[in-house]
């Protein structure tokens, strides 16, 4: 068991998983960085996937809440922002772009 | 700096003040005063968060607990235990204490429940915020006794980085070396059976759920290690309050710890002679638990227990289901070596004391009611919790084989009613 743990540890290493342990991570970390320095004290935010919002996609939303506390998810009514995982940002409308990557992106609504 | 001195802090730090609560061999001063330093922390640390004051609750448990150490202080003969053990023990504490400098908190319940709450408290220095209170966080059982995220909390503001998960591993790590350590040297009087304890502890499923970062392991250690803290005081006339605090320990850290410990002071109060012991265990465990329940009940917390039970499935349809998935889990020698048939056998060979052999058996009794009755559907239930929540009976039917082969190789007085069996003995089962 030792040397799986081991191995695990490696694992967690090579793909730079410093807070929070994953086979893979659940979101990009790039889109967590942007969320963060995106927000400022007290605001919220929301997360829409493929798979819906917040906990509808439940892996997704519980590691996205781990990491952007002391922000916390705003699901029911307008968050300051929202994280767009394979999805495009038009679906808000009117909200403009913060950051944005490959298949990311923070949109203030 | 600051992570090594919170981690130092939250580990080292609480051990120093438990090991005044204990007078014996250092490898139970240690370990012992390890757990016992951890549940001082992390109680402090839930009543600070109650108050809107971690630091200073943890603070002031600390304090409180040193001041309180000589006056309660259980003395345990230096006759039992073995070096050996130990070594072995150490040698695996070392390589989880030194890889977990490089890990985070490494699994889904670890930081999706008990590192969320950590994080959440140690920011808000208070449980009134979103996290304990917003439906949208109802993931992570916001009602669960939070012992455990009390102490993670207290190293993460006195670290002051919340993106850093290796401090809550280190702090895991050290709790099972502590318990272990323990354990081993309770090695009932160097007899082959006093092993099982600690092939209990270094089983690869043990040893494989601790470093996820769950609470299962903590809790089972802290009812084993208060377990077998009581009845080896007992055993010697010691004082049991140090046991009564580590089975607290056990019950403010998880709903199965709080009834490891429950059916625990049960058993001791059908089998003890000294019946008050097992009452004084249980009115410690609820005057421990009292503030956190306060809380929960004026918040109306009450999270999956009330929801709606699966149509499809009864509580008698699911025995079956129950009954192959747990016999899979517990004989499989991957998880556990041959330690439960060895135990096993042990129990059918020598008539066992039937404090803990009545505490094992009720206690995977109560897992299996809880399977019965829990609102999930059983088969995803059962794949997601199984492995670990089995962990902590398997380790009170280790002890009840242990504690059975100290009956019948060390313990004559036991056996024999001529020979002034002490304050120590129970009936047999």
């Amino acid at each position: 068991m030792l040397v799986w743990l081991r191995a695990e540890t490696r694992r967690f290493v090579a793909a730079n998983l410093v807070e929070a342990g994953r086979r893979s991570p659940a979101l990009p970390p790039a889109l967590i960085s942007a969320a963060r320095e995106t927000l400022a004290p007290g605001e919220t935010w929301k997360l829409i996937t493929p798979g819906g919002q917040c906990r509808d996609d439940a892996d997704r939303y519980y590691w996205l809440a781990f990491h952007l506390l002391p922000n916390v998810a705003e699901c029911d009514g307008t968050p300051t922002i929202v994280a767009l995982y394979r999805i495009e940002p038009q679906i808000l409308g009117a909200g403009s772009v913060v950051a944005q990557g490959d298949d990311w992106a923070v949109v203030r609504p | 700096m600051r992570l090594a001195f919170a981690t130092l802090a939250t580990t080292v730090g609480p051990t120093l003040i438990g090991m005044r609560w204990i007078d014996g061999p250092l490898a139970v001063r240690a370990g012992i005063g390890g757990l016992l330093g951890f549940v001082f922390l992390g109680w402090g640390a839930m009543v600070g968060g109650l108050l809107g004051a971690v630091l200073p609750g943890a603070g002031t448990a600390l304090v409180a607990a040193w001041i309180l150490g000589p006056r309660l202080r259980t003395k345990l003969s230096g006759e039992r235990g073995s070096w050996v053990a130990v070594g072995v023990v150490a040698a695996i504490g070392s390589v989880l204490l030194v890889m977990s400098l490089w890990r985070p908190v490494a699994a889904y319940d670890g930081w999706a429940i008990w590192s969320l709450k950590a994080k959440a408290l140690a920011q808000n220095d208070t449980f009134d915020n979103a996290v304990f209170l917003d439906p949208a966080y109802e993931f992570s059982h916001q009602f669960y006794p939070p012992l455990l995220p009390g102490w993670q909390a207290v190293a993460y503001r006195l670290s002051g980085n919340y993106q850093r998960g290796f401090p809550t591993q280190f702090q895991l790590a050290w709790l099972w070396t502590a318990g272990a350590a323990a354990l081993a040297w309770f090695g009932w009087r160097r007899r082959p059976a006093g092993l099982l304890l600690v092939a209990w502890a270094a089983a690869p499923l043990v040893l494989k759920e601790l470093m996820k970062g769950y609470a299962d392991v903590p809790a089972a250690m802290f009812a084993v290690g208060g377990a077998a803290l009581y009845l080896t005081a007992r055993e010697e006339n010691a004082r049991v309050a140090p046991a009564a605090v580590l089975l607290a320990g056990a019950a403010g850290t998880k709903l199965e710890g709080a009834i490891l410990a429950a059916i625990f002071a049960g058993a001791l109060f059908l089998w003890d002679r000294r019946r008050r012991a097992g009452l004084g265990l249980g009115v410690t465990m609820v005057a421990a638990l009292a503030p956190w329940m306060a809380f929960v009940v004026s918040h109306e917390l009450s999270g999956y227990l009330a929801r709606d039970r699966i149509a499809s499935e009864t509580p008698f349809g699911r025995v079956g289901t129950i009954a192959a998935e747990m016999s899979e889990t517990i004989f499989n020698p991957a998880n556990w070596g041959v330690l439960v048939p060895a135990a096993l056998l042990m129990l059918v060979l020598v008539k066992g004391r039937a404090v803990p052999v009545t505490a094992a058996v009720v206690a995977f009794a109560a897992i299996f009611v809880v399977y019965m009755t829990t609102p999930f559907r059983i088969e995803w239930y059962l794949s997601r919790s199984v492995a670990r929540v089995v962990i902590g009976p398997i380790g009170l039917l280790a002890l009840a084989a242990a504690t059975t082969w100290q009956r019948r190789g060390a313990g004559a007085a036991l056996e024999d009613p001529s020979r002034s069996p002490g304050p120590g003995t129970d009936e047999t089962a």
